[in-house]
């Protein structure tokens, strides 16, 4: 059971990391954005119901053309 | 009944001024805490909790009243730009500690009382908006948390603000003790905000990876951090908006809860009994020396009293019939957790046991420094309460041999405490100063029975002394000069 949830947890990450990491460098520092991020990951069924939610735009966008994802992506964006 | 407290007497916390909802004040000795009209709300949500009197009740809430309108000053000339509009009483805790100071089982059940009580709060839609260990005090063996004003009503999408806060200052100096046995008082004494989760996870190996809650908790916290520094957007909204509710909170502390629960760190209990009986006292002389410390006790009656190099704490015992409050000192992080170990077992025995001894684990030659802004935010050690009574037992060879601190300087920030004095002088001819001295140049002039006992004449007024051990012990019990 354990290791089922962390292999989820796992994949949750990955996934974040590849698909939330086109962010520009700025000098502004937010840590708490990340841990925002991690709650969910770490909220079981319901956090990641929310993720899923969040970012299924965007995740769908990896497959679209660049137009059709800052349409679809805008509203609930994290990044 | 009520009287009025006039405002010349209030006196501010300089410690107490981050959150800007509230202020703790003195008034007349009274812990007292002003807040504003957006704090006084939600501690009317908090006041209707059910769980706010149980935990007064069973000691694990500071006892807490609203201050009626007709004891408090007409106007709070606190100088702040905020408008406090209420007043809150808080029991007072006899002596201030810090999580730097607490063996590896305060920290861990300190961490586990934050956790229960926001579990609590959450159940009443609220929340505790910060998870910082300085909210939580011990009556004796027994944690207080003493920030009423953390708790706040959770409003609808809310996510855990506290929760990167817990890590930092809970989570992994308890991870850094259990996993890597890395003593975390350093860390916290070092920074007032804790391990930084990118520094934890560049303490982490590949080992470490697969200890549960490593992974998420410190190497996915550093990474999403650093992926999201330059974000822009408010994710906080974006967050609600989406829909995250309560459940997704509870769940996060209940895993974070079953991961502390497991942590451990130092032997088993069968080992105590060993340590206790490991003195170099044969039982007779151990008799002698107890009846010492119980005669010294008993005349001093003290408030406070402190054990300086307490050991498991035989002697903090004794002196706690006599006292209101013992401070159990000890630079041994081991010696000091078995100590709080076993009063917490006693304390489950007995609703009274173990409530006066309070274990923290200080370093003698270095104690704990005021710190923070201006030095204010935490009090050094001797301004968290003067002793009325001292115990210095089997220490000082300790303190004038290996930390290198010489006999007069050592008597002289004892008498500057004002208190009433217990010492055991370790003479040459004993086995323990020996092995100090057994690789080491020795140059201490002054570590001789004649002028120990001339420092502590000028000192001190010597009352008792006894030799123990064919005189290679001698205890003294000494007043203020």
């Amino acid at each position: 059971m354990n290791v089922i949830i962390r292999r989820d947890v796992l994949i949750f990450g990955i996934f974040l990391l590849t698909v939330a990491a086109v962010t520009p460098v700025h000098a502004y520092l937010d840590p708490g954005t990340g841990s925002f991020v991690l709650q969910m990951i770490l909220g079981g069924v319901a956090g990641a119901a929310l993720l899923v939610r969040m970012y299924w735009q965007k995740f769908l966008g990896l497959f679209k053309s660049d137009a059709g994802t800052e349409e679809h992506g805008r509203k609930n964006s994290v990044d | 009944m009520a009287e009025k407290i006039p405002s010349t007497d209030l006196r501010l916390e300089p410690g107490s001024f981050r959150d800007r909802n509230s202020r703790v004040v003195y008034a007349d000795g009274r812990i007292r805490r002003v807040l504003n009209a957006r704090a006084f709300a939600h501690y009317q949500a908090l006041s209707a909790a059910d769980f706010f009197a149980v935990r007064q009740a069973d000691g694990s809430l500071v006892a807490t009243r609203a201050v009626l309108e007709e004891e408090s000053p007409a106007e709070l000339a606190t100088g702040d730009s905020e408008a406090w509009v209420a007043q809150l009483e808080h029991e007072r805790i006899e002596f201030l500690s810090y999580a730097y100071e607490w063996p590896f089982h305060m920290l861990k059940d300190a961490a586990l009382l934050h956790l229960d009580l926001l579990q609590d709060a959450l159940a009443a839609d609220l929340i505790l908006k910060d998870s910082t260990p300085f909210n939580i005090q011990w009556r004796g063996a027994r944690p207080v948390f003493i920030d009423v004003p953390s708790f706040e009503t959770l409003a609808p999408g809310e996510t855990w603000t506290g929760y990167r806060q817990f890590c930092c200052m809970f989570l992994y100096p308890l991870f850094l003790q259990a996993y890597k046995n890395i003593p975390y008082h350093a860390y916290l004494r070092g920074s007032l905000e804790g391990i930084a989760p990118d520094v934890m996870n560049r303490h982490m190996s590949a080992r470490d990876y697969f200890r549960a809650g490593v992974m998420t908790h410190v190497y996915l916290q550093s990474a999403l951090e650093k992926r999201y520094s330059a974000n822009t957007t408010n994710v906080r909204s974006a967050v609600a908006d989406a829909g995250f509710h309560k459940e997704i909170i509870r769940n996060n502390v209940r895993g974070l809860s079953k991961i502390i629960r497991a942590l451990e760190w130092g032997d088993d209990r069968s080992q105590w009994s060993h340590y206790a009986t490991e003195t170099s006292y044969d039982t007779a002389e151990t008799e002698r020396k107890r009846a010492f410390v119980e005669r010294a006790a008993a005349m001093t009656k003290p408030d406070l009293a402190w054990d300086l190099g307490c050991n498991t704490g035989d002697y903090s015992r004794i002196v706690a019939r006599y006292a209101r409050t013992v401070v159990a000192m000890d630079a041994d992080h081991l010696a000091v957790d078995r100590l709080y170990r076993q009063l917490k077992a006693e304390r489950e025995d007995s609703i009274t046991a173990g409530v006066n001894i309070l274990p923290l684990v200080m370093n003698l030659a270095d104690p704990s420094p005021a710190l923070g802004w201006r030095g204010a935010e935490r009090k050094n050690l001797p301004d968290r309460g003067r002793p009325k009574l001292i115990l210095s037992l089997a220490l000082i060879h300790h303190v004038v041999i290996a930390a290198n601190i010489p006999v007069r300087e050592f008597l002289a920030w004892l008498a500057s405490l004002g208190a009433a004095l217990v010492i055991e002088f370790v003479t040459r001819q004993d086995e323990m100063v020996q092995t100090l001295l057994r690789n080491k140049a020795d140059q201490y002039s002054d570590y001789h029975t004649d002028y120990f006992e001339r420092c502590l004449n000028e000192l001190f007024h010597v009352r008792e002394r006894e030799e123990l051990k064919s005189g290679r012990r001698i205890l003294y019990f000494a007043q203020p000069a």
